[in-house]
């Protein structure tokens, strides 16, 4: 390999702890860190590797963990994109929120806790975005089940 | 009553009165209430309201090319006191569902509804197992006219707009708009799965079982508890009733003591009031009768 991928490069040369598993392979490249750094890494990839844009949060079930994706953008210089990965346990997902520092994580942040039920501490207004208030549950975790009635309106048919 | 010259379809026209030719270029006899309904089925005021793709559609029909303008109902309010008509244009969600429902109730009656394309006339093709979808606007509100489609041609929506004309003619002014003969829809269809009415649909039976299951598991444990109270109430009882039994039995038992003694006295008392009841008294013997000479 001739040349290491920048973000990889210097997320593990500013954080060599909190980097767990780098992945260069293939067209989409990502960063697996530590739960508790992530806005460490966040700031590093800002100061050092021209990111500018946290294009979105998402969040996935993997029955045995859950991970959150965050994908940052270059857009003002060569223009590319930064995925970085976050593992959290099933039974206490808590990640730290990104949304003081990149205002577009407040909202990717609300979804992901909507609908798939991962909780950003430190998260400026931490409640459901798209689902009513009084929703119970959390629609995208594989073990999620179906309301059979919803305020008096029958969902089972 | 039906149209003879349409068959199947409801007459909105009384049948023609003869009268002398030339009046009848100037005068127009008819009822009061056909009068009423025809000037409200020519000035339908839909609400403007559009919730998914359908609306779009709803839209390009107002507009000058399909020009909803011609039937009467071009008149889109922006708030539901000033409006006949609802058209549900697009997807219910659960979350919308409170809304549509209060847009309806401010509506001033007589009030139609219809229900344009798939998702709300029963779920829709994409979302209908969507957790957050009313599977059907007529869980909310009564739908007038089913206007299936995704989304449904503009020319689709001008005949449903029609087809409620004919229905306002038909129930009239005086039935307030409503249809003696109208039930709202059922809301048991899974009832309907369960008589072989519809074809079973793998989810919702899946669904309709794992409810049934939730339900039973309740009802068991709400009959245990239930049965557990009875028996402990019954044994309860049955303590009480055998400790009433038992002091029963003892004061039973001190009376017979005590009876037991009385007769003994009595029994000393008894023969000196014997004797009064001894011999029968016997009748006066009858003087022997004199033999007449």
């Amino acid at each position: 390999m001739s040349e290491r991928w920048p973000p990889a490069a210097a997320l593990e040369e500013a954080l060599p702890d909190a980097v767990e598993e780098v992945s260069e392979e293939g067209p989409h490249k990502f960063v697996r860190v530590r739960a508790d750094q992530i806005v460490k890494a966040a700031r590093i990839l800002r100061e050092s590797c021209g990111v500018d844009m946290l294009h979105q949060v998402s969040g996935v079930d993997y029955e045995d963990r859950f991970e959150v994706v965050y994908h940052f953008a270059r857009v003002k210089s060569d223009p590319g994109f930064v995925c970085l990965k976050v593992s959290v346990p099933r039974d206490n997902p808590v990640v730290p929120t990104l949304a003081h520092d990149w205002a577009t994580a407040n909202w990717g942040e609300r979804e992901t806790w909507d609908l798939v039920g991962i909780r950003f501490e430190g998260h400026p207004h931490p409640y459901r975005i798209m689902l009513p208030e009084d929703w119970e549950g959390h629609p995208l975790r594989k073990d999620y089940e179906f309301p059979t009635d919803y305020h008096g309106i029958d969902c089972t048919e | 009553m039906t149209d003879a010259t349409r068959p199947g379809r409801p007459a909105y026209m009384p049948p023609p009165q003869r009268f002398d030719p030339e009046l009848e270029q100037t005068i127009l006899v008819t009822k009061a209430e056909w009068l009423i309904d025809w000037c409200r089925k020519s000035s339908i005021w839909p609400l403007g309201f559009g919730l998914a793709c359908c609306a779009i559609e709803m839209i390009s029909t107002a507009m000058t090319r399909f020009d909803l303008s011609r039937f009467g109902a071009e008149v889109f309010r922006a708030t539901p006191r000033q409006a006949d008509v609802m058209i549900v244009a697009g997807t219910v969600t659960h979350k919308m569902a409170a809304r549509v429902r209060r847009l309806w109730d401010q509506m001033s009656s007589p009030k139609w509804v219809i229900a344009m394309g798939a998702c709300t006339v029963g779920g829709g093709p994409y979302f209908k197992y969507g957790y957050h979808i009313v599977k059907g606007v007529d869980k909310i509100v009564p739908v007038d006219i089913y206007l299936p489609g995704c989304p449904p041609r503009p020319e689709a929506l001008i005949e449903a707009i029609m087809r409620l004309q004919e229905l306002m003619h038909a129930r009239g002014y005086l039935l307030n708009g409503k249809d003696p003969g109208y039930t709202p829809p059922e809301k048991g269809s899974r009832q309907a799965v369960k008589d072989g009415l519809s074809p079973a649909d793998p989810w919702t039976t899946e669904q309709a079982r794992k409810h049934d299951d939730k339900k039973r598991a309740a009802e068991e444990e709400q009959a245990r508890k239930k049965a557990e109270a009875a028996k402990k109430k019954a044994e309860d009882a049955a303590r009480k009733k055998a400790a009433e039994e038992q002091a029963a039995a003892e004061e039973k038992a001190a009376e017979e003591k005590a009876a037991e003694a009385k007769p003994a006295a009595e029994e000393k008392a008894a023969p000196a009031e014997e004797p009064e009841t001894g011999k029968p008294v016997e009748p006066p013997a009858e003087p022997p009768r004199e033999e007449p000479e």
